[in-house]
């Protein structure tokens, strides 16, 4: 789960375009004020394009909502990596 | 049947004193069942209409029991496809003459919440293919598009919320304070519709006359009026649908959050029919740009901006066929392009801290809201062809 936390982390620092960016399990879109739906999509697929995994569209919608942060879109990837290891 | 009339105040009492008769599942589904074909039995005024809304709910089941069974991409995009093609066939949008004979639109069907029920099944048959559809029953499905507390005009609830109530539904009743807040929203609705819209009807037609007689506190009447009557006629009838649904446990997403005052536009439509953002935004704007961005990453920006402008057109378009609603979309469009830019402007200029400082400067703030709400009411020039006065006015002004 580090190496996972690690590269998420790596992921958020590339699309941010800030290297020394910090992330927190409790912090959401509300929380950066470049977060938008633009930034939310291009998140989603450098996360889909370097994890190797597929997000529905009812999955990264459910991800804006308010009781979403970084920590369930975390536990969302984590699970997803679970389903697609053989 | 009127949401505010009597009749609908007593069809929602007479519902929850059976409903919470029994906690049996298969007494008060059928019970939902009756009560929503009742419901609907009201808006069906012809054979021909009732038989054309029979066949596009039927249609609309099949094909998702195909693309559940195939998942299969051409077969999905084929389905959608089909969806759209009949919303805009039965709702005889002009852009179909390209490719139908003009007679062919002349027919007189009407179906009530077609738009409502055509972007449900868009979006059911989307997460059906990818595989994050709940389980659908014909009675659930029947019961979630043709539900009286969103089918004639929303909000676009998801299928996955309205299933967990479906399989919950013999939960209890509601604590005392949840029912009377429920009573309270439906009755803040009632209020909204009787007193406010109404009030700003009366405004409307009194400025209308002075309008039309010249007088330039006519127009100003009509441009604050009309924004206020649509706002609280819809936002009070949500209340209504929200709150007799809350009243036998289906939550619905809010569908209204203050959006008159909003600081800009984008912010606008996340206050302002909210299930209908969220849908466009999910099932339009996310999946387009994601398809996009992930062959050319390096014109996302760039495409991001042309989709936001689609989008927010296509916000505009489904309110219905007639013109006045693309001009109304066009503008909206036009109008969260420019505020995309700004803010990325903005942000590329101040950077980080920069923008948290604009964004809390007090009197930033307050002229953001003053000019978007002048720019709202002005889209809704558009809305109605109600704009010959104003025109008539400015006419013998120049």
């Amino acid at each position: 789960l580090t190496d996972v936390r690690q590269t998420f982390l790596e992921v958020f620092r590339e699309v941010f375009e800030d290297d020394r960016l910090m992330i927190e399990d409790r912090q959401s879109a509300k929380d950066f004020v470049d977060w938008d739906s633009l930034r939310h999509i291009s998140l989603i697929i450098a996360v889909e394009q370097r994890f190797r995994v597929r997000f529905a569209t009812a999955e990264i919608s459910r991800l804006t909502e308010p009781d979403q942060n970084i920590g369930t879109f975390l536990q969302l990837l984590t699970r997803k990596l679970e389903q697609s290891t053989p | 049947m009127s949401f505010f009339s009597l009749s609908f105040l007593l069809f929602v009492a007479t519902l929850l004193l059976l409903f919470h008769q029994s906690r049996s599942k298969t007494f008060r589904r059928a019970l939902l069942t009756a009560a929503n074909v009742a419901f609907l039995l009201t808006f069906a005024t012809t054979l021909p209409n009732f038989a054309a809304l029979v066949a596009v709910v039927g249609l609309g089941y099949l094909a998702l029991r195909l693309v559940r069974a195939r998942s299969s991409s051409r077969l999905a995009a084929f389905c959608v496809t089909m969806v759209i093609a009949s919303l805009l066939y039965l709702k005889r949008y002009d852009v179909l003459i390209v490719v139908l004979p003009e007679r062919a639109l002349a027919h007189t069907l009407e179906i009530v919440g077609l738009s409502y029920f055509s972007f449900k099944l868009i979006h059911m048959l989307v997460d059906a293919y990818q595989g994050v559809l709940a389980p659908v029953s014909l009675v659930g499905y029947l019961n979630y598009h043709l539900g009286f507390v969103s089918l004639v005009a929303g909000p676009i609830q998801r299928y996955n919320d309205f299933h967990q109530f479906w399989e919950e539904i013999d939960a209890g009743p509601p604590d005392g304070r949840s029912g009377l807040l429920a009573w309270n929203r439906l009755l803040n609705g009632l209020v909204k519709i009787g007193l406010l819209a109404s009030a700003a009807t009366l405004v409307f037609d009194l400025s209308e006359r002075r309008a039309q007689s010249g007088e330039i506190l006519g127009v100003v009447g009509m441009f604050y009026s009309y924004p206020a009557y649509v706002y609280f006629n819809f936002a009070g009838y949500c209340d209504i649908v929200i709150g007799a649904a809350a009243l036998i446990g289906l939550k619905h997403q809010e569908n209204f959050d203050r959006p008159y005052l909003a600081r800009n536009l984008i912010d606008f439509w996340n206050r302002w029919h909210i299930s209908l953002t969220l849908w466009i935004r999910d099932y339009v704007f996310m999946s387009s740009f994601k398809a996009v961005a992930t062959r050319w990453p390096r014109r996302a920006r760039a495409v991001g901006y042309a989709l936001l402008f689609v989008s927010l057109f296509l916000a505009g378009v489904w309110h219905g066929p007639g013109r006045n609603f693309a001009a109304f979309g066009f503008v909206h469009g036009i109008g969260v392009l420019v505020c995309q830019m700004y803010v990325d402007i903005l942000r590329g200029r101040l950077g980080r801290a920069g923008v948290q400082r604009y964004l809390a400067s007090g009197w930033f703030r307050f002229g953001a809201r003053a000019l978007t709400f002048n720019y709202v009411c002005f889209s809704f020039l558009f809305f109605r062809p109600w704009v010959d006065p104003l025109m008539d006015f400015l006419a013998r002004r120049t």
